[in-house]
């Protein structure tokens, strides 16, 4: 792989926390004196944070699915009798 | 092949998991909504982020003290509606159990947060489809070399770094016009 591509995978093996106590200490040595390094693992830091939140829309949208699919199912219709029965409706 | 068949297993695995607990678990939050006065939207919402956050956990193989799905996510459930609607604290009441449960402190991203992640999903759906897979779904290597068509898993572990990075470049690029994204 190529060194910016070796450099992501460090950073997320220290994100992750896939090193040791010794490899922490080091690299956060290098973190304090290497200011594009600090930049990239900050960026890379907000990358899985993004991810995280792309997997839960995706998990939205496929519970969306679910809930329309429960509702019009006739093979569900005790479970839209008891819900419709709360709200008097399916809005 | 089988990784194939394992992948759609996985897909089809979630979908059945969702649908359980819809059947189980909808109902009793939906009944504590209409109890507040809520509307079956309100109720939809509130379940479907109690869901999620009950799924991530279950994942993380974290939730040994629940004995049953129901009784977290109702929890969270509460914690939700709270959330929403402020003024509402003297009307709920929660047990030791319920008091101890929190909403993912990155749950409700900022705004600014939520317009790079639109801007990358028009930009780069296909790697952040991969990485999800990845990290999220667990999919193993050679799963994602089959539903990428990549020639080796080598290739798909460098196309997981390369997706990494142009992510990470994009995300770069938006510093300014996002900049709360990085307070």
């Amino acid at each position: 792989m190529r060194t910016s591509l070796n450099e992501i995978q460090l950073i997320e093996r220290h994100i992750l926390a896939q090193v040791s106590a010794e490899e922490s200490h080091s690299f956060s040595l290098r973190l304090a004196c290497d200011k594009v390094l600090r930049l990239n693992f900050i960026m890379q830091q907000r990358v899985y944070l993004l991810l995280r939140q792309y997997h839960r829309r995706r998990l939205k949208e496929q519970a969306e699915v679910v809930h329309r699919r429960l509702l019009k199912d006739p093979a569900h219709q005790r479970f839209q009798k008891s819900i419709s029965n709360l709200f008097n409706t399916f809005q | 092949m089988q990784s194939q068949a394992h992948l759609i297993q996985t897909e089809t695995h979630i979908d059945t998991r969702m649908e359980e607990l819809y059947l189980t678990s909808f109902p009793i939050v939906a009944r504590f909504v209409s109890k507040l006065n809520g509307t079956m939207e309100d109720a939809k919402d509130i379940f479907q982020d109690a869901l999620i956050i009950y799924l991530e956990r279950s994942h993380r193989h974290d939730l040994l003290d629940v004995d049953f799905p129901q009784k977290y996510i109702l929890g969270i459930a509460k914690h939700l509606w709270m959330r929403k609607f402020k003024d509402s604290r003297r009307y709920i009441r929660f047990d030791n159990f319920e008091s101890s449960l929190i909403i993912p402190l990155d749950f409700y991203p900022a705004v600014k947060t939520e317009k790079l992640l639109a801007f990358l999903q028009t930009t780069g759906e296909k790697c952040l489809d991969l990485l999800r897979d990845f990290y999220y779904q667990q999919c193993t290597m050679k799963q994602i070399v089959v539903k990428y068509n990549y020639g080796s898993e080598r290739s798909a572990t460098v196309q997981k770094f390369k997706c990494l990075e142009k992510i990470r470049e994009t995300v770069k690029l938006k510093y300014h016009t996002y900049e709360d994204f990085f307070e």
